[in-house]
């Protein structure tokens, strides 16, 4: 910009007065500088310059009227301005140098797919859970109809194990697939869910230590959930010694080490014991012995995210135990708000085995002992 | 080589075709001296002279049809309206006329011009200066409709307009005029018209627009991508004709479409797409073809524009919708 002109200093004003130069002719002026005071009909306004340079010439003196968009003062370079437009809107300007072809890409892959349905007939198929894939069409131009979804919904021989691609599953995940489908066909799980307290838990706690200590007070009252129950037999058999499993997420599935006789271990231990389990879940290298015998299971899905959730309890096992996610939350408390760390916990225990009672007077303890300081 | 923006893409085009071609002639509203509302036609009457920069009066009427006799004599002639809703009253030389030339004479005059204008809101501009209204030129037999969306586009689909024998609506966002750059080599190389282009290969889904919408569309590819969802990207370019096999043979292979425009939904050219989409890829189809556009209303004023514009976020929402479908 060599030539900077008077802005409009109010509302549409038309001219101002100059009132006095602070710079003259000759001065190097900074950006944002105030180079003159401007009388307007409203009021004195300090005029800033608009860039940083050489002021060559000043188009007035004090006294005289510049009407609003005159030349005020020239600088002694630059070229003249070109607007990005005349009169209208404002352009967003920006300085991203894009990088695509002017004729774009090639798409190498073109084929379309082999299914042809229309969205109706793929909408049903979602909803009976029928996989387009091993329905054989019988419509027009080798069309999957409804009545074709139907019926391979009607008849699932169409996606019979050999029908069905997949990679198999196969060791932990295995493991876990059939444990879990063994608990669908045999418990009958009662989800029993409450809150925890544990505002007045010193920083540092061992949120997991603390959780086995409230596991073991809960079995001490009540000891039917420290038990195996044999379903074919009907045969209950309550453990003397607290066995904790404890369920540990890896990419290879779901790992179950149990800390043997933790009733009778120090809290070092325990953390010593985890320690040593986290390691060996790892690197895979967990004695298999110590991924048996659990009495009760601990499960702490809060790491990643989650309230509550309705643990699967593993047989011969009656109960587990699952901490959600720790939060803050406006509780009472004596009558004032305060701001107090919850813990979520969800206990499901085998209702062959276990009565409401018994799980209820086992929460209530184990929330009991984690909402002691210490 | 220079990296520049879409507006100087298409002074840069319009400077080379002059320069190669004796009757190409510019004319349009404070074109010449001016440089144009948008400086389009900067430094071309100093190049040029007045005889091919002319400046018009302030009736667009007459600079369509000044075009119209122009382009049935032999001239080339690219007019400008400096603003997409100015061309309302240019429609009955571009309608009755401009479009007819071939047909009316039976192919003895051809009409090569090109009506360049502006449009799309998202500049803070008053009524009539933000209209996305392409269909009513898409609808219109005889006409072709073009609409580049980066700058090199910008240039070798307006060469490719200028020597197009019939006349072509050559439509600039002007959101874009100066948002982006890029290196526009000054060669001369035309662009194919009636074709569409591909900005991004996906298999999920197929997205589809033109203008200034491709912007945020290729934003929610991005993001898409991001969420594991492979989004295929296709830049239609020239929106009358219309280049069905590409569109079609991605949403083959998608199996879903979602067609962003800034026009208004009703009759809309997302609406001509669906329809022939519907028509020829059903079997082919998960999910009904979603559109998000404009609103059915005027376009508003600079403080609620931003709500009419399609964004990312509407674009994500349906997208969403369609992928849920089945």
């Amino acid at each position: 910009m060599k030539i900077f002109h008077l802005p409009d200093l109010g509302e549409g004003l038309p001219d101002a007065e100059i009132r006095e130069w602070y710079i003259k002719e000759g001065d190097e002026v900074k950006v944002d500088q105030p180079i003159v005071a401007m009388e307007t009909a409203k009021a004195v306004v300090d005029v800033p310059a608009p860039r940083s340079g050489k002021i060559i010439k000043l188009y007035g003196k004090a006294g005289e009227v510049i009407n609003t968009g005159a030349p005020l003062v020239e600088f002694s370079d630059g070229d003249a301005p070109v607007a990005k437009s005349t009169v209208v809107g404002n352009l967003q300007v920006g300085n991203t140098v894009i990088q695509e072809s002017a004729t774009g890409i090639k798409p190498t892959a073109t084929a379309a797919t082999g299914i042809k349905a229309i969205p109706a007939v793929r909408a049903l198929a979602k909803k009976l859970n029928v996989d387009l894939n091993q329905v054989t069409p019988t419509g027009p131009n080798k069309q999957i109809t409804v009545a074709d979804v139907e019926n391979a919904a009607k008849h699932p021989a169409v996606h019979s194990p050999e029908n069905m691609t997949g990679e198999p599953l196969r060791g932990v995940r295995r493991a876990m697939a059939i444990t879990m489908a063994q608990s669908h066909s045999e418990v009958v799980p009662v989800l029993l869910v409450d809150d925890a307290d544990i505002h007045a838990w010193p920083t540092g706690t061992d949120v997991t230590g603390r959780m086995l200590r409230a596991l073991i007070a809960g079995c001490e009252a009540e000891p039917s959930l420290n038990a195996h129950y044999n379903g074919k037999a009907m045969a209950i058999n309550l453990q003397k010694e607290v066995h904790i499993g404890l369920a540990m997420d890896a990419p290879e599935g779901l790992f179950v080490p149990v800390i043997k006789n933790a009733n009778q271990l120090t809290p070092t231990e325990w953390r010593n014991k985890i320690n040593l389990f986290k390691e060996q879940v790892k690197a895979r290298t967990v004695p298999q012995d110590d991924l048996k015998g659990a009495s009760i299971v601990l499960s702490n899905v809060g790491t990643f995210a989650g309230k509550y959730a309705s643990p699967i309890i593993v047989p011969p096992t009656v109960a587990i135990v699952a901490t959600g996610r720790i939060r803050e939350e406006v509780v009472a408390h004596h009558g004032k708000i305060e701001i107090h760390r919850i813990m979520p916990i969800s206990l499901s225990f085998d209702h062959r085995a276990v009565t409401g009672g018994e799980a209820a007077r086992f929460l209530a303890a184990v929330i009991k002992d984690l909402q002691a300081e210490k | 080589m220079a990296e520049i923006s879409l507006i100087e893409a298409i002074t840069q085009a319009l400077a080379y075709e002059m320069q190669a071609d004796k009757e190409v002639v510019v004319l349009g509203e404070d074109i010449g001296i001016n440089g144009g509302v948008f400086r389009a036609t900067v430094g071309l009457i100093e190049k040029f002279g007045p005889d091919r920069v002319l400046d018009t009066p302030l009736a667009e009427s007459m600079i369509a049809g000044i075009a119209v006799g122009m382009a049935a004599q032999g001239l080339k002639p690219v007019a400008e309206i400096q603003f997409m809703g100015f061309t309302y009253p240019a429609l009955d030389q571009i309608l009755n006329h401009a479009s007819r030339m071939r047909n009316r004479t039976r192919g003895r005059l051809t009409c090569p011009m090109v009506l360049r204008t502006p449009y799309g809101a998202g500049i803070h501009a008053p009524e009539h200066h933000s209209e996305s209204t392409e269909a009513i030129f898409a609808h219109t037999p005889g006409l072709r409709v073009v609409i580049p969306s980066s700058p090199a586009r910008a240039y070798g689909l307006l060469l490719a307009a200028i020597r197009d024998p019939d006349p072509v609506i050559f439509l600039e966002p002007s959101r874009l005029y100066r948002l982006v750059k890029q290196e526009v080599p000054d060669n001369g190389e035309a662009l194919p018209l009636d074709q569409c282009f591909v900005l991004r290969e996906g298999s999920d889904i197929t997205l589809v627009s033109w203008g200034a919408m491709l912007h945020e569309t290729l934003q929610a590819a991005k993001t898409l991508e991001a969420q594991g969802i492979s989004a295929e990207v296709i830049d239609v370019a020239t929106i009358k004709p219309l280049d069905m096999e590409t569109i079609l043979a991605s949403v083959m292979k998608t199996g879903r479409c979602v067609i962003i425009h800034e026009a208004a939904k009703n009759c809309g050219v997302g609406a001509e797409i669906a329809a022939q989409i519907s028509e020829k890829a059903l079997l082919n189809l998960h999910a009904p073809v979603l559109r998000v556009t404009g609103y059915d209303t005027i376009v508003p004023y600079l403080k609620l524009e931003q709500l009419y514009l399609p964004n990312e976020a509407r674009i994500l929402n349906a997208v969403q919708q369609t992928l849920e479908f089945a």
